[in-house]
């Protein structure tokens, strides 16, 4: 009796525990959310704290903040400032616990860059991996492309990406790409030269693949920046829209922005887009 | 010379025969197999993680080996009233307190090399179909690291040593090993901090010179973490190799001998 008793009391208990708990989990959230937020200690604290486990605190911080970012993110404009510092702030104490790590250096990159706009964050911890991780010819290389790309500071740019070709195995036209930026040639050439290093040295499909978009739009602007430059030497004047590229024989059609926006021309004479090269807010829904 | 020998190897079948020791070995390769989906939460440093995470099972289930099977197995000779068979024999109270350290010391080199090979198999795993040519990853630094683990280890078994040869009941022993530990792994970053003279901290005399007063007298046990290095594959000279060696032999060989000293004055009631 008292066993059926006991046996028939578990199940109870196990069936309103299974019950209870989507109520709890839906009650927990909200302040899961705000606790995951909440802890960002100085790095000499979470030092000591961390007795000999720093690597792999640095490990776990990594891994929260990188988990949050996912659960929030890739919605442009649901990111406020103070999101943005939260994280720059549990990247700098990761990285003060092991600066050797790469992960954070390259989340951080990726985030402060495209998603951000917020170059100064992107490119300090940037340098910080530059200076601790001395095999690593990408970091210098990533902070020479910003440096050019977002920051419009070619000398800048150029003096990071020799950094990055004295490295063990830098891209060969390093160099090169270097010189050009030295000599303020060619902006958008050497843009795609950028993104196609980046792509070949990617091994996420994913970010490889937004790369491979991102370089073909590029070698689409060039295409129309060099009928620009044909046109202006035929006539002695930019020509006044983009269409009269066609009309004057110059390209056969205007190729289409793999972004779904449309190229036009800018007063200076260089083609922008209006999709200004990222892809619509909800992708799903094309 | 042959009586701490025997005691030291009934010293170390009685912690292998130990329960808790096969729980920790559970949980340890446990953490192994974990490490392993651990890794897919990052995305390029995936063996530098792999190494991180193995590491720190090992050093983690070394201390808990150590610091309660190593507080049982000695403190219970005094609480169980035990240690009056043992001193009644030709050994002498120094002769004990050497020869328990002796089995501990096999018993966490035992422990610790079976960990260690094991801990490589998730290290080797995650980097297979992962190619990342910017990871330096050092097996050398990495079994360095294991080595330093269980130095680490043996440092901590002579404060065990000391601390039950002192106190009589196994409860202090391990409150005040935990302690030592915990002052022993953050006396060198807490000094750093001193020296650094942070703005907006006032640090009062007495204050520092207690902090120079852990640093010196308490074990420096973040010169065996070498985790950090392992982990991301930079390589550690020989000469600190040797000279952290020498460093910890010498005050392992203090702690002992204090036991020693304070065990021969003892009085069994």
């Amino acid at each position: 009796m008292s066993m059926r008793l006991s046996i028939a009391a578990l199940v109870l208990f196990i069936s309103l525990y299974a019950l209870i708990f989507p109520v709890f989990e839906k009650q927990r959230y909200p302040v899961k959310m705000d606790q995951a937020r909440e802890l960002i200690l100085p790095p000499f604290v979470v030092k000591v704290m961390s007795l000999e486990f720093r690597t792999v605190t640095a490990d776990f911080l990594f891994a929260r903040t990188s988990q949050y970012y996912g659960g929030r993110s890739y919605r442009p404009g649901t990111w406020s400032k103070s999101d943005y510092r939260w994280l720059y702030n549990n990247l700098i104490v990761a990285t003060d616990l092991d600066p050797y790590f790469e992960d954070p250096y390259y989340f951080a990159n990726a985030v402060f860059t495209w998603s951000a706009n917020d170059y100064n964050n992107a490119n300090s911890l940037l340098a910080r991996g530059t200076a601790a991780r001395t095999w690593d010819w990408q970091l210098p290389f990533y902070l020479g492309f910003n440096k050019f790309y977002f920051q419009h500071d070619n000398k800048g740019g150029a003096d990071d990406l020799l950094i990055a070709a004295k490295r063990p195995g830098a891209w060969v036209s390093l160099p090169t790409l270097a010189a050009r930026l030295y000599s303020n040639a060619g902006r958008t050439e050497n843009a795609i030269d950028f993104l196609q290093i980046f792509s070949k040295n990617e091994t996420n499909l994913k970010i490889k693949a937004s790369y491979e978009i991102r370089l073909d739009a590029l070698k689409r602007i060039l295409y129309l920046e060099r009928a620009v430059s044909r046109y202006k030497d035929k006539n002695g004047r930019l020509p006044r829209n983009i269409q009269a590229l066609v009309r004057s024989g110059i390209i056969n059609n205007i190729p289409e922005d793999p972004y779904g926006g449309k190229f036009y021309l800018n007063r200076d004479g260089s083609i922008k887009t209006t999709s200004k090269l990222a892809l619509p807010a909800n992708p799903e829904k094309k | 010379m042959k009586g701490i020998l025997s005691l030291a190897s009934i010293t170390f079948k009685e912690g292998i025969r130990n329960r808790a020791l096969f729980g920790i070995f559970i949980m340890a390769l446990l953490a192994f197999a974990l490490t392993m989906i651990m890794t897919s939460l990052f995305m390029r440093d995936i063996v530098r993680v792999a190494a991180s995470l193995s590491l720190t099972t090992i050093s983690f289930s070394g201390l808990l080996m150590i610091i309660f099977i190593g507080t049982s197995l000695l403190a219970k000779d005094i609480d169980k009233r035990t240690i009056y068979m043992v001193i009644s024999r030709p050994l002498s109270r120094a002769e004990y307190c050497v020869g328990k350290f002796l089995g501990l010391s096999y018993l966490i080199g035992v422990s610790i090399a079976f960990l260690g090979i094991i801990s490589s198999i998730p290290v080797i795993i995650s980097g297979i179909g992962y190619d990342n040519p910017l990871a330096i990853f050092n097996w050398n630094v990495y079994f360095i690291a294991i080595l330093f683990i269980a130095m680490k280890l043996l440092l901590i078994a002579s404060v065990i040593i000391f601390w039950s040869a002192i106190t009589s009941s196994s409860f202090i022993s391990l409150i005040l090993t935990i302690a030592v530990y915990i002052v022993g792994s953050t006396n060198e970053v807490v000094r750093g901090f001193l020296d650094q003279k942070m703005e907006g901290m006032n640090i009062t005399p007495l204050m520092a010179g207690v902090i120079k007063f852990a640093y010196y007298v308490f074990p420096n046990l973040s010169a065996f973490d070498l985790k950090l290095q392992a982990a991301n594959g930079i390589p550690v000279s020989a000469e600190y190799f040797v000279w952290t060696s020498v460093y910890g032999l010498v005050y392992i060989s203090i702690m002992v001998s204090a036991a020693a000293l304070a065990m021969t004055r003892r009085e069994f009631p």
